[in-house]
């Protein structure tokens, strides 16, 4: 447990989850510190204490329940938002959104922040692959040669006695 | 199953005739050697020299009338018949996926290739229709997350513009790069109707890319296309020469290879094109019966996966006269080595591929002549020993003048002029791709420009041949070796190829070639005995063997490299106008802020919440199994007992998000510090 005192921890997540929302693209001052306060007031003593991680997943989980990102792309989604880019490019263009009171976001910024997904690869589509054989060629390969050989021999003696008439 | 459309008699006329002059010349230069070796009577040395020789020359032969057709078939701008063009700026109706399969390589340079590609084809204005896949099969935890940070940065920066570009990593490395790309072709292939194959080094430019794509599209049997990549972007001197002999050379070598073969062309492996339900349809790999290295997994997949589109009845078609398509070379002589001792065993294991059901003829000599190129240098090895053996026994032997109680003398016999002829036929033959090569760019005055001059292409060839010859008696002694260790069955592995430069010190040169140098000292030990006009056949063979450590360890250089460089020597057209891909990668490059990671990877995932929250994401929407519970839970344990953990097992842990959290609670938990007083007490 961190021996900080618990005004001093949230001054100390305060400072880093504004430093964290600048860096993901919320550059009006004011929208941070609104943010932040929101975002600290729904924090426990616990989450306090390791401010960082317990500030951002806190904010991750914010956003991916009011966007309803859960239920559009599953587990995957939600884990996809902690990247980051979900909120860099939604908190970043819709602050208002976000510090609203309504939980209601636009289809604009719901839009965007699907679009903003770091899908690292589409759902797949799968189909069969199968092993070729690779079984070398054997007797009955060159018997098949023989027969074929035999056969033209005998079709081309056929068709040279029909053309001389024997 | 397609049945092919071309004309059966244009491609059995143009094989017959350089198969056929191939096959004549080596006749006649046997025959040569036998009217010079027959002088004093051929014993049992004499006619295995003849046997060895016949083999040996046809190989060089074939390689020269090949290159002939290329050089005529270069001046004319001939293009391959049978291979439609589609009309210039046709919009693209398919789409392709860009594979870059990775294996532990600087994350860096990779996706700063990617991007170049990328932003070239957004250009394009065709970039929606190419979306970008890096299959990784990583196993180093830390440039693991290195690749995730470098794809995070990468589709940060690309949002938005042209294709998608995906990331995926594979917990377990089934059937290494065939099964990467096996892999894709079972998941998302069906997304796709074409995707193009690259290596960790590859590079193409976007007008290629498109340009593929349109062929493919008018070209309904095409199941695959290949563009000869050349050798760029290195510095060691090494490298420079490689990188010489490739651009003068491929577009001659290349354009002979796709007059004979036509439809029936090979695969390199990458910078191709492949049509995706062609591939998927007839390319997935059995293992092959027995043990490895003949049996089990198929490594030098690539021919046989053309050999097996040619089979399932598309069209395999080399296109040289696209460029654009681009490598890089080992950059010195030990890693050359490296990298040939994996293909060796490869091409090797297709013996057992030769002989399968179904393949083409052409398919077939293909596989022959992949097994040939590391074959040929024992043959030559045994050639060489074998004319010695018959020089040395000739001279010992005590001359008999007087025959069959005859009173008339019978003088020994020798015609030195005709063994001489023969050695320049030999040399002339061996070295005419490259001057051939040399002879179209003095003709064409724009491309001897690119080379930096006439004066200057002509000497840097001059260096080049005379160091490939002194370093060939070495490369013959490591294939030689390469093929005698796949014989006895020891395993090359699977290590990834060095990429960074200036890394050879003159012990590692002398430890590495310590063989070589001590075949060389015996040999020059025989000239003691032999007669000097003797000496001067083998003397090039033992001064290549005895200074292979100094041009191993002077060719690693950087230094050297970059003077030869300075002057024009061995300067390729993409050094004098480069590429803006390959310009815009090189400042990607320079500006990337994906750094390596400190500590270990778990360690760096403890203490950034951002990159273990991108980790987290990616395992969780990858798809893939963790690993085996057992390794997870007896690596989690060890981290909770203070133990240090593996890569692998910090791998395996990496894998799972349980055991992922675990670890990093571990990790993140304060150190527990020690009490003042009782420090101040001890």
């Amino acid at each position: 447990m961190d021996s900080l005192t618990p005004s001093r921890n949230l001054m100390r997540a305060s400072e880093i989850l504004d430093s964290f929302l600048l860096e993901l693209g919320l550059e009006e001052g004011l929208e941070r510190a609104r943010l932040v306060m929101r975002l600290l007031s729904e924090m426990t003593a616990e989450e306090l204490s390791q401010p960082l991680a317990a500030a951002e997943n806190k904010l991750v989980a914010w956003v991916a329940d009011i966007c309803g990102v859960d239920s559009l792309h599953g587990t995957a989604a939600v884990e996809s938002a902690k990247a980051g880019v979900l909120l860099a490019g939604a908190a970043g263009k819709w602050p208002t959104s976000f510090l609203a009171d309504a939980r209601e976001v636009t289809a604009a910024c719901r839009e965007a922040i699907i679009l903003a997904l770091p899908v690292a690869a589409p759902a797949p589509l799968p189909v069969a692959m199968p092993d070729q054989s690779l079984v070398p060629v054997g007797a009955e390969w060159l018997g098949q040669g023989m027969a074929r050989a035999r056969r033209r021999g005998v079709e081309s003696l056929a068709q040279t006695r029909s053309i001389s008439g024997r | 199953m397609r049945r092919l459309a071309i004309s059966g008699v244009d491609p059995m006329l143009r094989r017959a005739a350089v198969f056929g002059t191939a096959v004549l010349t080596t006749g006649l230069a046997t025959l040569e050697l036998r009217a010079v070796l027959s002088l004093n009577g051929l014993g049992i040395f004499e006619a295995l020299l003849l046997v060895l020789f016949a083999v040996s020359f046809l190989w060089i032969s074939l390689s020269f009338w090949t290159s002939l057709v290329g050089f005529f078939a270069l001046l004319t701008r001939w293009r391959p018949q049978g291979l439609a063009r589609p009309k210039p700026g046709r919009t693209l109706e398919s789409r392709t996926a860009i594979l870059m399969p990775v294996y532990n390589e600087d994350p860096r340079e990779v996706f700063a290739r990617v991007q170049a590609m990328h932003e070239a084809l957004a250009d394009t204005g065709e970039g929606e229709v190419f979306d970008v896949f890096i299959l990784s099969d990583t196993t180093d935890p830390k440039v693991w997350l290195a690749e995730q940070q470098a794809w995070f940065d990468l589709t940060r920066a690309r949002a938005g513009q042209g294709g998608a570009i995906y990331y995926r990593r594979r917990s377990e490395n089934r059937a290494r790069k065939s099964g990467n790309i096996a892999d894709f072709c079972r998941r998302w292939g069906a997304r796709y109707d074409f995707m193009v194959v690259l290596d960790a080094d590859s590079l193409m430019t976007a007008d290629t890319l498109v340009e593929l794509a349109r062929i493919m599209e008018a070209n309904p049997s095409a199941g695959l296309l290949q563009v000869p990549p050349t050798l760029i972007n290195r510095r060691s001197l090494f490298a420079r020469m490689q990188q010489f002999a490739s651009a003068l050379a491929t577009p001659v070598l290349a354009r002979g290879l796709a007059f004979w073969q036509l439809g029936e062309g090979n695969f390199w492996g990458h910078n191709a094109i492949i049509r995706v339900r062609a591939f998927t349809e007839c390319c997935g790999l059995p293992n092959l019966p027995g043990q490895a290295p003949f049996g089990g997994l198929i490594l030098s997949h690539d021919f046989v996966e053309a050999a097996l589109l040619r089979r399932g009845g598309w069209k395999v078609w080399m296109v040289p006269e696209l460029g654009g398509s681009y490598e890089e070379s080992p950059p010195t002589v030990l890693d050359f080595a490296v990298r040939d001792r994996r293909w060796c065993q490869g091409n090797l294991q297709h013996m057992k591929i030769l002989v399968a059901k179904g393949l083409h003829p052409i398919s077939r000599l293909h596989l022959a002549m992949g097994v040939m190129s590391y074959a040929a240098s024992p043959l030559w090895l045994v050639f060489l020993l074998v004319g010695l053996a018959a020089a040395v026994e000739t001279h010992l032997a005590k001359t008999r003048y007087f025959m069959d109680h005859s009173p008339f003398p019978v003088w020994p016999q020798s015609d030195p002029w005709a063994a001489i002829q023969l050695f320049a036929l030999a040399m002339a033959m061996l070295f005419a791709p490259k001057l051939f090569s040399l002879l179209a760019i003095l003709l064409d005055g724009r491309r001897a420009r690119l080379f930096g001059g006439r004066l200057r292409a002509t000497g840097s060839l001059i260096l080049e041949l005379i160091f490939s010859t002194l370093i060939a008696p070495a490369m013959m002694l490591f294939h030689t070796s390469f093929v005698l260790e796949v014989l006895i069955g020891r395993d090359s592995g699977w290590g990834s190829q060095r990429r960074e430069e200036g890394k050879v010190s003159l012990r590692e040169a002398f430890d590495r070639h310590r063989a070589q140098v001590l075949a060389g000292i015996l040999l020059a030990s025989v000239f003691i005995v032999l007669p000097q006009s003797l000496g001067w056949w083998f003397s090039p063979l033992a001064a290549g063997l005895i200074l292979a450590p100094l041009l191993s360890f002077a060719t690693a250089s950087l230094k050297l490299g970059d003077w030869m460089g300075r002057l024009g020597i061995f300067r390729i057209p993409e050094e004098t106008e480069p590429l803006p891909v390959l310009r815009r990668a090189r400042e990607i490059l320079a500006a990337s802020r994906v750094s390596e990671v400190e500590g270990s990877a778990l360690q760096a995932l403890a203490a950034d919440p951002k990159r273990l929250a991108l980790h987290r994401a990616l395992i969780a929407g990858s798809g893939e199994m963790p690993a085996p519970q057992a390794l997870v839970s007896t690596a989690v344990s060890r981290l909770e007992a203070g133990r240090q953990l593996d890569g692998k097992e910090e791998a395996a842990v990496m894998t799972d998000l349980g055991a992922l959290d675990r670890a990093v609670r571990v990790l993140s938990a304060p150190v527990p510090t020690e009490n003042p007083g009782s420090r101040a007490a001890a």
